[in-house]
């Protein structure tokens, strides 16, 4: 008979031969260690399939879940159209799909609905502490039972748990085998190396990737829609505005950098260009970056020319005008709740001491995280300055402004920060603000990070 | 842990040769003791500001400078610049929050003043205190306990675990003959979930091929970062060579080390403990025995198709070449006993005699996997604290 194991990661099929046909074009690789048949582990479900439509006999020691005879919703939902739609679309792709849907849409809500529907045991993949915080609320207020955590200090397993994706990843040997669901929250982290593995190395049949802008620069969501599921919906911000998602403004604010700053800006961008110039490398090309890196680490002068790149970003990024530009639009929003994002922890720091205000980054210990996300959301605190923890999922629907400091050329980047501010409230307008140095990089960085079809409207 | 750009290796005729530091070589030592005492003058100071001074300093020299200074600044800590907790930040935040609402303030100076005088700080102090718990606002303190020759083999070690960690198998070829030397590596190797074959080699050692469960599969995996923690445990073999294969500048090459490159281990293994009843009744065993049988202690790694070879204590073999293998597993056990079992049971050797200490099989679990194990054709020997000579011949002469 047929034996189906798991075993770290993978899954383990013994019992059939060498000469067998079907293990092979189901992706499985005859393992001579162990002398049998193995596989990742998210090729149980056509392995189960497989043999159970040819009516194989097997032993199942691989799954160790059984379904939830008893889940119901605490709460009520009523689904929103899009919801409806994306629920139905994700099963009629046999429970195995991606869903795009901007910043404050509903994607944990199409979650739990989907959760409530499966009725499995259920993973949540989250990239960062502060999601893991926010969907074990959420899944709680919806589910009325404990919901288990898996990460920042935490390890308790539940029906329905919430781990990030580096404790998922840890886990891997143990929560493989143990939920029949797993959902991917900002799914588009997936492709990366170190990020997969959460997704090849657990057997859960069904499956649901969530993201707001799940299309990559380097076309690796192709990736997504293999280990997860194909695009089974997609929802535009542009359709969405004034339905589901508050309405913006977006204002450009242009600093001039100090005399001083302005020197060494031109003295580090000249050095970086002669060196970009003199090898003929250009950055602005595919793989144009990577070729830099890699030529300036043993061309000669590269390693000055990198520094020179970083120094001439910094001062463009974190000029004193900007500080100037920043003050005046937090004293012409009083009362409003402002979250202030940069491209770099340093720059966000300057900014909290200076403002003597609350910076989140992945310094910021757990219990102070907490404290902080619930007085900004109590209006108790109206100012928070981030780098990148919050650019991601973090709901705030109190925030109405956003002051893009600095930041990367990357279009999710952008869209993800802007959709911070886009949580739907009752007469709320929201605004964001981007600052840039004039006659700097910045400019072109702004150009590319804001070709996204949000932008492409006129406000 | 060292980065791309500070390896140093060479590729010779394929084989890729990590430039290992020698802790004799005065040019080495010299340039080790120099940043042992660069940081040891940035005692006290802000881990931000040694972390910008070791970047001037050592930014421009070659990348062994900066690879020591990397390995060296791994072992520093940090400590907190001054007592201040989340809660009082969190009150001065909301003390700030309510003199900005007053919007009266033109500059940030102002404002700041404004926030230090409620809270009768100077606005030194609001600076230097708000954020001394981050990272580079805390206070760096080398480690003392670091010398120049720990460094140079800590930099050594770094050079390996690099090409280690994209690694997803390595073979290693041990030259000990005394088997019992092998258990506790196969225990690591367990521990850290990998798999190994062993292979028997010319010089009397085993050759072992280490991977993990996905290395077969190839793709995203974590074998290497389990490679690299059990890498440690192969420098406390008396004489190895191991082969990485892996990739080097885009290049496919084999990284080999050898018990000659010196590297010491971080931590000493200590000998496996066998008491003193065992040997004991070992030697009355090997006397004792009749009927054409011969015992040989701990001489045989077996492949049981597990992906982790096992050593039996007792190899027991007749003038005809019939082979009987005996485990001893006591009452400490349990787990192990259960895992032998498994083993035994899937790949079918019927002349695996597993010895259980009596206390063991009384409890639960290891009951009734005993029973599932004896009805598939399989032997248990039972014993009080150490079986005797009888029980074994009894055995072996039951075997088919």
């Amino acid at each position: 008979m047929i034996e189906l194991t798991f075993q770290h990661g993978t899954i383990v099929v013994r019992g059939s031969s060498l000469l067998d046909e079907w293990p092979n074009t189901l992706g499985l690789k005859y393992d001579e260690r162990v002398l049998a048949w193995r596989g990742h582990a998210n090729l149980y479900r056509d392995v189960v399939t497989h043999l159970s439509q040819q009516k194989i006999c097997f032993s199942d020691q691989a799954k160790s879940y059984e379904k939830i005879q008893q889940l119901k919703l605490a709460q009520e939902i009523t689904p929103r159209p899009h919801q409806t739609q994306a629920l139905k679309h994700w099963l009629d792709a046999n429970g195995r799909g991606t869903v795009e849907l901007p910043t404050g849409a509903g994607k944990s809500i199409l979650a739990v609905l989907a959760i409530a529907r499966i009725m499995r045991p259920t993973l949540v993949v989250v990239p960062t502490i502060d999601l893991l915080i926010q969907w074990q609320r959420l899944l709680t207020t919806y589910f009325g039972m404990e919901i288990g955590a898996l990460g920042g200090g935490e390890n308790n397993l539940r029906d329905i748990t919430v781990a990030t994706y580096d404790s998922a990843i840890i886990h891997n040997g143990s929560i493989g085998p143990r939920f029949g669901f797993v959902v991917f929250d900002e799914a588009h982290h997936l492709p990366a190396p170190q990020y997969l593995l959460a997704a090849t190395g657990a057997i859960a049949p069904f499956r649901l990737g969530l993201s707001a802008t799940i299309e990559r620069t380097d076309g690796k969501e192709a990736l997504v829609y293999e280990h997860v599921g194909p695009l089974v919906f997609k929802g535009r911000i542009s359709d969405m505005v004034e339905s589901v998602l508050a309405p913006y403004d977006h204002e450009t604010v242009f600093t001039e950098l100090l005399p001083d700053e302005r020197m060494r800006y031109e003295a580090a961008r000249s050095e970086y260009l002669s060196f970009l110039r003199k090898h003929a490398i250009n950055v602005g090309g595919p793989q144009g970056w990577a070729a830099f890196v890699k030529k300036a680490s043993f061309l000669p002068g590269g390693r000055n020319a990198l520094k020179a790149h970083r120094l001439q970003k910094e001062i463009a990024q974190s000029s004193r005008s900007k500080i100037e530009a920043i003050w005046k639009i937090l004293q012409s929003h009083g009362g409003e709740r402002i979250i202030v994002f940069t491209d770099k922890n340093d720059f966000a720091y300057r900014l909290g001491t200076l403002f003597v205000a609350p910076v989140l980054t992945h310094q910021t210990k757990l219990k102070e995280r907490k404290l902080i996300l619930d007085a900004f959301r109590e209006g108790r605190l109206t100012l928070l300055i981030t780098s990148k923890v919050l650019n991601e999922g973090v709901d705030v629907p109190e925030a109405s402004v956003g002051i893009v400091a600095s930041g990367s050329a990357a279009v999710r980047e952008h869209v993800q920060r802007l959709g911070r501010i886009l949580r739907h409230q009752p007469g709320k307008r929201a605004k964001l603000y981007e600052i840039l140095s004039n006659n700097t990089a910045e400019s072109s960085v702004s150009e590319r990070r804001r070709q996204h079809d949000a932008y492409q409207r006129s406000h | 842990m060292l980065t791309k750009d500070l390896i140093n290796a060479k590729v010779v005729k394929g084989q890729l040769r990590p430039q290992f530091l020698l802790a004799e070589d005065f040019v080495s030592k010299s340039l080790a003791e120099e940043v042992l005492c660069f940081l040891a003058e940035c005692r006290g100071e802000r881990y931000g500001d040694v972390l910008k001074k070791g970047e001037s300093e050592f930014g421009k020299r070659d990348k062994i400078a900066r690879g020591l200074l990397n390995v060296a600044m791994n072992w520093a800590e940090q400590v907190d610049a001054k007592e201040f907790d989340a809660e009082t930040r969190f009150e001065w935040f909301l003390a700030a929050e309510e003199v900005r609402a007053e919007r009266v303030f033109t500059d940030v100076q102002s404002f700041r003043e404004a926030v230090a005088a409620r809270l009768s700080v100077n606005d030194t102090d609001l600076s230097n205190l708000l954020y001394s718990d981050i990272e580079e606002n805390r206070i760096f303190e080398p480690n003392v306990s670091l010398t120049s020759t720990l460094l140079i083999n800590e930099y050594n070690l770094n050079l390996v675990s690099f090409f280690l960690l994209t690694a997803d198998q390595l073979v290693v070829q041990l030259k000990d003959t005394e088997l019992e030397s092998y258990r506790s590596l196969i225990r690591y190797i367990r521990f850290h979930e990998l798999y190994a074959e062993a292979i028997p080699n010319k010089e009397g050692g085993f050759t072992l091929a280490i991977s993990g469960a996905s290395s077969v599969l190839g793709g995203a995996n974590r074998v290497g970062r389990r490679l690299a923690n059990f890498f440690g445990e192969i420098l406390n073999a008396s004489d190895w060579v191991m082969e990485v294969p892996t990739q080097f500048k885009s290049r496919k090459v084999t990284l080999r080390i050898s018990a000659t490159d010196r590297l010491v281990p971080r931590h000493r293994r200590t000998r496996s403990y066998v008491p003193e009843e065992l040997k004991y009744f070992i030697e009355r065993l090997k006397e004792s025995v009749r009927g054409g049988w011969k015992v040989e202690v701990n001489t045989e790694l077996i492949n049981v198709g597990s992906g982790s070879p096992v050593l039996p204590d007792l190899r027991i073999v007749n003038e005809t070449d019939r082979v009987c293998y005996l485990e001893f597993f006591h009452k400490w056990h349990g787990g192990a006993l259960l895992d032998r079992m498994e083993t035994v049971r899937k790949t079918g050797m019927k002349n695996y005699v597993v010895a259980v200490e009596r206390s063991l099989i009384e409890k639960g679990r290891a009951k009734a996997k005993i029973g599932e194990f004896t009805n598939s054709g399989h032997f248990v020997l039972e014993y009080r604290d150490f079986p005797s000579v009888a029980d074994v011949q009894k055995i072996v002469n039951s075997m088919p």
